[in-house]
């Protein structure tokens, strides 16, 4: 066995058997995906009592929270893991479909900067879920399982969850600009949207609400029956709830079905029925639109960041080179939601 | 093409790398080392067409931004200088010609990176 992996399995094994008592022991460990700056992880554990758990470790990358976006904005990153477990714990009691948090590991096991939780099966990935003959009856309900988990989330009381940076439109401007002026020289197409969202932001949600940060096609667990559970939550900030819903109507999400602006599955007018009808409020589809063209600079602008990472020798990479060429679709994404 | 420089040129070298990449390496590789190769054989082809498509886009883009912009300049000024006049000049009066130069520059770059995008619309 590869040398990382008996660590990493003892460890794990030290840290879950103090978390569930008795002596656990970990096997199947396998490395599921990269990311720029997470560490995917799938196990078995088995207890001391014969119960079997299929479990995933969810661990920031050596040396990843270097490349995190608040170390390269020179901002303190307090929203590390153990805010995302207490998070999880948080969302997991309010009933959302989200991975049972199982375990905080204490560092003194070597485990540090992860959480362990419960694996969901199912399938994530967005050309599988668009595509695939097995996913045809889960597809038919995407748009309103979506639309109605989105709608849940906005309705989760934000006194139940631990703190959460706010996050409005003021904010997340300062936020693009920032990213944009890493991404390298500026560029006429970001520098007009941006000009165009501080002329047209909403006004502020009179009481904010929990959002998911990066609610889209790629993020949702899906059964041949249908939407599982939603992932990713290390966005998650209080806000607007309309930028969910703009988030996930991006074009390169749509992955080919673009007629299909959420997701890939259903229409802008489907998702916001869905949504209201499952107690999400009013949709307002112009701080809806907004919060595409704010979500669209925000993804453009993280394009130019990879891409400068790779030219400047941080992170090089084929993938991070290839993504510097991609950001001409953002803009021209841009332009027809601008034009 | 220059006396100094023999065939097969830059872009029949490019081609030559792509065709082994794709038909020899790519074969025998599997995860993401395949996938990294795959990713490596679209971006010998972007270099391609760059060098096929490019001068003639990057001068049209330079010659719309010099009429947009009434004045001169390398390119890189230029741009520069509309980079300025969209933070903080009067765009209401321009802003159909300032759209259509965005349009076609961004459509021109998507023709050398990924033009499927432009027929997916």
């Amino acid at each position: 066995m590869d040398a990382r992996i008996e660590t990493l399995a003892g460890q794990l094994e030290a840290a879950l058997s103090n978390e569930l008592g008795g002596r656990v022991r970990v096997g199947n460990l396998v490395r599921l995906s990269g990311g720029a700056s997470r560490e995917t992880w799938a196990f078995d554990a088995k207890g001391a009592g014969g119960g079997a758990m299929s479990l995933i470790l969810r661990k920031d990358f050596e040396g990843g929270r270097a490349l995190g976006l608040a170390a390269l904005m020179g901002e303190p990153d307090d929203y590390d893991r153990a805010a995302e477990y207490a998070l999880f714990q948080a969302l997991h009691a309010a009933g959302l479909p989200v991975p049972r948090p199982v375990c905080l590991p204490d560092p003194a096991t070597g485990l540090s900067d992860c959480f362990v939780m419960e694996r969901i099966e199912g399938e994530g990935l967005p050309r599988k879920l668009l595509r695939d003959e097995a996913f045809a009856e889960a597809r038919s309900t995407m748009t309103a399982a979506i639309g109605a988990v989105a709608a849940r989330i906005h309705g989760v009381e934000p006194g139940k969850l631990p703190q959460l940076p706010l996050r409005d439109v003021a904010s997340q401007l300062v936020l693009c600009r920032r990213m944009l002026d890493l991404g390298g020289a500026p560029r006429p197409v970001f520098e007009l949207a941006l000009r165009w969202c501080a002329d047209h932001a909403p006004g502020a949600a009179e009481t904010p609400r929990l959002v998911h940060g990066d609610f889209r096609n790629g993020n949702f667990l899906v059964g041949p029956e249908g939407l599982r559970a939603v992932l990713d939550w290390e966005y998650a900030h209080l806000g607007d709830p309309m930028e969910d819903l703009g988030f996930l109507c991006l074009k390169p999400w749509r992955f080919g079905n673009h007629a299909l602006h959420a997701g890939g599955f259903g229409t802008r007018e489907e998702l916001f029925k869905s949504y209201e009808a499952a107690g999400g409020g009013a949709v307002d589809p112009e701080a809806v639109r907004f919060w595409e063209v704010l979500g669209t600079v925000k993804w453009g602008a993280l394009c130019t960041i990879r891409a400068a990472l790779h030219l400047n020798g941080v992170q090089r990479s084929v993938e991070a080179a290839a993504i510097g060429r991609r950001v001409a679709e953002t803009e021209f994404d841009l332009i027809h939601l601008l034009g | 093409m220059a006396m100094a420089i023999d065939r097969p040129d830059a872009a029949e070298l490019l081609e030559a790398v792509e065709e082994y990449l794709r038909d020899r390496a790519l074969p025998a590789l599997s995860g993401h080392a395949a996938f990294e190769a795959r990713v490596a054989v679209n971006l010998l082809t972007i270099a391609r067409r760059e060098l096929d498509l490019g001068p003639a886009l990057s001068g049209a883009e330079t010659e719309r931004m010099k009429r947009l912009l009434g004045r001169d300049g390398s390119p890189e000024d230029l741009e520069a200088a509309l980079v300025d006049l969209i933070r903080e000049g009067d765009l209401a009066s321009r802003w159909d010609e300032l759209m259509a130069h965005l349009r076609q520059t961004a459509e021109g770059k998507i023709r050398i990176a990924n033009p499927k995008y432009l027929e997916d619309g």
